[in-house]
């Protein structure tokens, strides 16, 4: 208590001090050491973020610059200083990967110590007194600046790091004006990572935080250093390219702009940007980003820290499929026509036939049917348009029980991965169905040793686990107690049990569910977890968008209402059935549609998406939908209002006040609300009734094409280029 | 007009040199090693290296009994020798050793040789491994059991072949006669030798950067802490210490503590292997006592400097990483370890190379600068981009191709190198470049002045 | 109110108040209110004046749905020109500087607009979607 008490002080003397200890320090820009006074301490403005204390740390107390700080015995000195407010620079360092203590930007000095230390590196002792604003910390820094700047290139005015680059920043603070060196400055030849990094490695400053990324984060062991000294080049050994699906945030962590994003080169400078908060809907974890848009255009999607979902990095996909939103957009109704070929029709007239079409038939022959991107809102609105219509035939994107949300969702959420001591996969490709979980499990295994046992087909997961079979008959011997992984899991404490979508979704899904259920009771695991690689799953069984008992069959309905849906067989609808296409992209469901009407994409919308977790998030509008593209609720409630059903809300807010009446947890999307079930309703989940024997059909996975299984990553020319590259990852 | 600004020059030099500079040691050392004191010898390779010859050298010798004393005792004795760690830091062995766990039931410990001798004008453990290899086996043995470790690693030089092959051989001799391996000597306690030849670079030299080679990584080195005390080959306790130091190890405890201690200055007591390459009559490898004077170094077993004892230079004294010495503190410099630091130098690992005064010094110093900027691994950014820029600025120097405060300059990048590395080869990249300057900024100068001069009347 | 019908009281708050732009959102808001409750004053000597044949009663809605108009305005530039635009239009209608077409036209279109909105309001969301608005 009184720890945090001296702690809050010291942040705000340091803060009001802003720059220099007035105390201390002349205000003439030149100190007595000859050296300019410059601005070597900033304080983190609204940071400072109080350091949590894990339970039983013992603390030690040091003095950062002539303020006693209690920190928690082990922390490193870095920390120690940045508890207080004071800014570091640093090249090398970075929260979540190892230690490298090789740019030596971070030295500080400390007291009886005749050298400056790495503050990243060294760890905190008692009464430890350390200094960051000394002459000796100010002449180390300058010269680390001026040895990194020698060989750097004069190019920023060319480089598309300028005005986000980390040495550009630094430099303007420790770097001097002009240089000393009149050699010739180094050059080394460009690597090709592949379509999506691009290098200029003449720029590298050698920090190694690639090598570490891809080495520890994406666990494939490509990047590495080659030579030596002044030699020494980052690069793929035999000048393969960067083969992992988080490559991209490589991108995000070099420092200066050595390694830059391929697809975005040249196109846009970093303060020409508008940043727009949002969460990221092409995979079922919706991790949040920050989409930047220029002049109504999204030019890039870049990952926001999220410690419950994707702590600091996004997927390949997330980052670079948004190119496919410029792409094959529909922006104008379409309406077939007689000689077969869709025209172009005012949203009046489009309306008013579907209108038409829907007062003509019964409840029981029409069918709305939901794709992986729909948000909430819309599911709600068509929903209730159809039950006013007397239709139940709603179907979600993933068709499983909506009875028990611990039956559907992860249960034992993404971060509680982390809490895991033992780990299940039935039928799951976490690498490509939710990449940023399988980093979190791949941390697990890489620190803690996680034993992970995996049922389905063999993938490279980045990390070792044990292959236990690919039939569901691998799920029946866990059953028997002498099998080895079965002891694994009765042995763990908090066993968890991730099953994929593609398990479930098979003919036999409800025999493997419930082979799952008996699995997770013999090994005492709470509940288990399903893994559902389209964003809109959970949110559709949340507000029970599933069909009802007398739902009609595909096959006997008149009218099929596509909302995002693409992947409908035409053989599975009757030859005469009036398919309508809502959406944003001209997909396969554009294709067979006989009405076509534009929706908004993800960045163009502000919508309620509930990720894999149940974890309630919205998207924020970026910018406009193209063209006459509306938004999609607005959409079905003017269809209801033409089609004499007029929906009791015509706003967002009134909207969201029906979806809160649904599930009242959808009405605060902060994303902040999600913890995992309890221990009851989890045990309720496991207690359903098995039905039916499974086959012996091999387990797959939900996705055949990481790249491309979503309407915006399969117009994305990015992302086709990456299949070339890279393959499919099936 | 060069031989005026040098004599000035040298002047201006002699008047910076503080006058308490003068050893105030307790009594002359003449340097008068005789041959029953002298640990190592079949240095020039008077019998063969083997086990049948080294038996009669008196290796093997009750090392049964000395292994019997336990750590505690070799310990206490190592450090009552005072003796200082060979490889060129000069930390107290003793004291090294006993950092090692005392209760350690998990892990395994390790010592691990530094055979990596790749200084520039360093030949001493190579003669050892060479033609002693039987000391530094049975020193592994009495060293390893000492720190309570159960293996010995030597890293070998990868460009020692002929060395390798003689200590693979005394290491078989050595396992066959049951001295090494399960029940080493008969004392009961298994202590495996192997030798690992490296892939031949001088940050392999480094100790860290050892181990990491000897994992099979690129030969960088670690960040400290933690120490390899705590973590170090495999994350398992290590103990690095130089050739020297551990073949030194079994006539210690054989002859007692004291007899070491008897030779040298306090604090620097023992005998030394020096190296002495350059301008010398007679190039040679010797034992001696520390502290000896460097003048009667030379003198008496090199058969004096080319050209005579005032036709010298200057003389590094402890290897290519120490800063040169101009004649004057030659005069009166100590072989050892404190006298060389009072003169702004260091023992480093004894191999005197000498200069007279046909040498082209900036020449000289450059060539090291170059070797330094091939030898840094790269991996942190003072030494990488550092050691590039002073081999360049000292090409320039060499032809007088720079301006006057360009000197300055180049001081100031090596106290921006020096201190700010990871490892010490920053360190010893920037000291021989300081030492220059500080001993022969004139003729720098010069040169400078030469050239410019050249230029305007051109 | 029979103070303000002789037009004596209300002339004296024609006067633009105080400074013409203000820096925060609080300070604007009473200069907005001080505008609107200003007409509302001014409302009897205005139909006496330039004989408006509409009630006190309906005047007054008429010119709240003006200001109601802006309600959603945020950008504190754009308020501060409204207020000054609105102490013209106030200014001019009490100097006397106005005809009596000017003001009763502005009334009659104002009530019209009105009138029609309220039909209207049933289809209001078909008809912002089919603009899209």
């Amino acid at each position: 208590m009184k720890g945090a008490r001296i702690l809050k002080r010291a942040s705000r003397r340091l803060s009001s001090s802003l720059t220099v200890d007035k105390a201390t320090r002349a205000v003439a820009p030149i100190g007595a050491d000859g050296l300019a006074v410059l601005p070597h301490s900033l304080p983190v403005l609204n940071g400072a973020k109080l350091p949590a204390v894990r339970e039983g740390a013992q603390m030690i107390e040091v003095t950062v610059d002539g303020h006693a700080i209690q920190i928690e015995s082990g922390s490193s000195i870095l920390q120690a200083i940045e508890s207080v407010g004071i800014n570091v620079p640093r090249f090398c360092f970075h929260e979540r990967l190892s230690v490298a203590g090789n740019c030596r930007m971070c030295l500080v000095e400390i007291e009886k110590s005749p050298k400056p230390v790495a503050s990243c590196a060294m760890p905190t002792m008692p009464g430890m007194k350390i200094f960051t604003n000394s002459p000796m910390v100010k002449k180390a820094r300058e010269g680390v600046m001026e040895f990194l700047l020698a060989n750097h290139p004069l190019d920023c005015p060319i480089c598309d790091q300028g005005g986000e680059c980390d040495l550009q920043d630094q430099a303007m603070l420790f770097g001097s004006d002009r240089s000393r060196y009149y050699e010739v400055k180094r050059a080394v030849e460009d690597k090709n990572l592949g379509p999506l990094v691009k290098t200029v490695m003449t720029r590298c400053i050698h920090c190694t935080r690639c090598v570490r990324f891809s080495q520890e984060v994406a666990g494939v062991n490509m990047l590495g250093t080659v030579g030596r000294g002044n030699a020494m080049e980052i690069g793929t050994y035999v000048g393969m390219a960067l083969n992992s699906e988080m490559s991209g945030n490589v991108v995000d962590l070099c420092p200066v702009g050595a390694l830059t994003s391929k697809p975005n080169a040249f196109t846009a400078r970093a303060w020409e940007y508008r940043s727009t908060s949002s969460i990221d809907v092409l995979d079922g974890c919706c991790p949040s980003i920050k989409v930047d848009n220029r002049g109504g255009e999204v030019m890039r999607v870049q990952p926001r820290t999220n410690e419950d979902v994707n702590e600091e990095w996004i997927s390949d996909k997330t980052r670079y499929a948004v190119d496919g939103l410029k792409r094959q957009r529909l922006d104008v109704p379409l309406l077939r026509g007689a000689d077969g070929l869709l025209a172009p029709v005012d949203w009046k007239t489009a309306l008013q036939i579907l209108a038409d079409k829907l007062r003509a038939l019964r409840g029981d022959q029409i069918g709305a049917f939901a794709g992986p991107l729909v948000e909430v809102e819309a599911l709600v609105a068509l929903k209730d348009l159809f039950n006013s219509l007397g239709s139940t035939a709603t179907f979600p994107p993933t068709a499983l029980s909506a009875d028990l949300r611990a039956s559907y969702t992860l249960n034992s959420t993404i971060a509680g991965i982390e809490l895991c001591d033992a780990l299940l996969l039935v039928g799951t490709n976490p690498r490509t169905e939710a990449p940023l979980l399988n980093t979190r499990i791949r941390k697990m295994v890489r620190h803690y040793d996680l034993p992970v046992g995996l049922v389905g087909s063999a993938v490279d997961l980045t990390y070792e686990y044990s292959h236990l079979g690919t039939t569901a008959a691998a799920l029946s011997s866990l059953l028997t107690p002498s099998s080895p992984f079965a002891s694994v899991l009765s042995a763990a404490k908090n066993p968890a049990i991730v099953v994929g979508t593609a398990a479930l979704l098979r003919e036999d899904g409800g025999a493997i569910a419930s082979l799952v259920r008996q699995v997770a009771k013999a090994s005492g695991a709470k509940g288990f977890s399903v893994l559902h690689a389209a964003a809109a799953a959970v949110g559709a069984l949340d507000v029970g968008f599933v069909p009802g008992p007398s739902a009609a069959a595909p096959s006997r309905l008149k009218l099929a209402y596509l909302l995002g849906h693409d992947d409908l067989p035409a053989a599975s609808l009757p030859e005469d059935a009036f398919v309508v296409y809502q959406g944003h992209h001209g997909g396969a469901g554009a294709q067979m549609a006989d009405l076509v009407l534009p929706g908004a994409a993800y960045t163009e919308k502000s919508a309620t998406y509930v990720n894999t977790e149940g974890r309630v998030q919205r998207t924020a509008k970026a910018v406009d939908p193209p063209g006459a593209a509306r938004e999609d609720w607005k959409i079905v409630v003017g269809l209801a209002l033409l089609a004499g059903k007029p929906l009791p809300y015509e706003s967002l807010g009134a909207l969201r006040e029906r979806m809160a009446s649904l599930a009242p947890f959808l009405a605060a999307a902060d994303g902040e609300a999600v913890a995992p079930s309890s221990a009851e309703i989890a045990a309720a989940a496991l207690g359903a009734p098995s039905a039916g024997q499974p086959s012996d059909a091999p387990l797959g996975v939900a996705l055949s094409n990481f790249y491309m299984s979503d309407p915006v990553s399969k117009a994305s020319p990015t992302m086709a280029k990456c299949v070339q590259a890279f393959g499919t990852r099936a | 007009m060069l031989a005026l600004n040098l004599k000035g020059g040298l002047r201006a030099v002699r008047m910076r040199a503080a006058a308490p500079l003068a050893c105030m040691h307790r009594r002359t050392y003449t340097g008068g090693l005789t041959d029953k004191d002298r640990i190592f010898t079949n240095l020039y390779n008077d019998t063969s290296p083997y086990l049948t010859d080294a038996r009669k050298r008196g290796d093997w010798y009750m090392t049964k009994e000395i292994v019997l004393l336990g750590p505690e005792v070799i310990i206490s004795e190592i450090k009552a020798s005072g003796l200082r760690g060979r490889g060129g830091a000069g930390f107290p062995s003793g004291l090294k050793w006993s950092f090692m766990p005392k209760n350690n039931k998990e892990t395994p410990q390790y010592l691990v040789v530094n055979a990596d001798e790749s200084e520039p004008g360093t030949c001493k453990d190579r003669e050892i491994m060479r033609h002693d290899p039987h000391k530094l086996v049975e020193g592994c043995l009495i060293a390893g059991v000492a720190m309570r470790a159960s293996a010995a690693y030597i890293y070998i030089r990868g460009e020692f072949v002929y060395e390798a092959m003689i200590m693979e051989r005394a290491i078989k001799e050595a396992y066959d006669a049951g001295l090494i391996g399960k029940n080493a000597c008969g004392t009961g306690i298994d202590f495996d030798v192997a030798l690992h030849r490296g892939g031949g670079a001088y940050i392999c030299g480094e100790e860290t950067g050892l181990i990491e080679s000897l994992e099979g990584k690129p030969g960088k080195p670690r960040l400290k802490p933690p120490f390899p005390a705590n973590a170090g080959l495999y994350g398992c306790p290590t103990t690095v210490a130089n050739v020297e130091t551990v073949s030194v190890a079994p006539t210690i405890m054989r002859r007692g503590g004291d007899w070491f201690a008897g030779f040298g200055r306090k604090n620097n007591s023992g005998t030394k292997l020096f190296c002495i390459s350059g301008h010398v009559n007679n190039p040679i490898t010797v034992e001696e006592e520390m502290s000896i004077p460097m003048k009667e170094l030379l003198e008496k077993h090199c058969k004096g400097v080319i050209g005579g004892w005032d036709n010298l230079l200057a003389v590094i004294p402890g290897g290519s990483s120490v800063p040169v010495l101009t004649k004057d503190h030659c005069d009166e410099a100590l072989m050892d370890f404190d006298d060389l630091k009072s003169r702004r130098s260091g023992l480093g690992t004894a191999a005197v190379t000498v200069f007279n005064k046909s040498t082209d010094i900036v020449a000289a110093i450059a060539r090291l600068s170059k070797f330094y900027e091939h030898e840094s691994c790269g991996q942190c950014t003072p030494c990488r981009e550092g050691t590039g820029w002073m081999r360049k600025i000292m090409d320039r120097l060499v032809t007088g191709d720079a301006e006057l405060k360009e000197i300055d300059m180049l001081e100031e990048l090596s106290y921006q190198i020096e201190g700010h590395t990871i490892c010490a080869l920053g360190d010893a990249a920037a000291w021989p470049v300081q030492g220059l300057i500080r001993a022969f900024r004139p003729e720098i100068e010069l040169r400078i002045m030469k050239k410019q001069q050249g230029k305007s009347y051109s | 109110m029979a103070g303000s019908s002789t037009g004596a009281l209300a002339l004296r708050n024609v006067a633009q108040k105080s400074i013409p732009f203000s820096s925060s959102m609080v300070e604007t808001k009473q200069r907005v209110l001080s505008l609107h409750r200003d007409f509302l004053r001014c409302v009897p000597w205005i139909k006496r004046s330039y004989k408006v044949p509409m009630s006190e009663e309906k005047m007054r809605t008429l010119l709240t749905a003006a200001f109601k108009e802006k309600a959603a305005e945020n950008d504190i530039h754009q308020i501060n020109r409204l207020v000054v635009k609105g102490r013209m239009e106030l200014e001019e209608t009490m100097m006397m500087w106005k005809g009596d077409s000017h003001v009763i036209s502005w009334l009659e279109e104002a009530d019209a607009k009105r009138t029609a909105a309220m039909k209207s309001k049933k289809n209001e969301f078909l008809d912002k979607f089919f603009n899209g608005l």
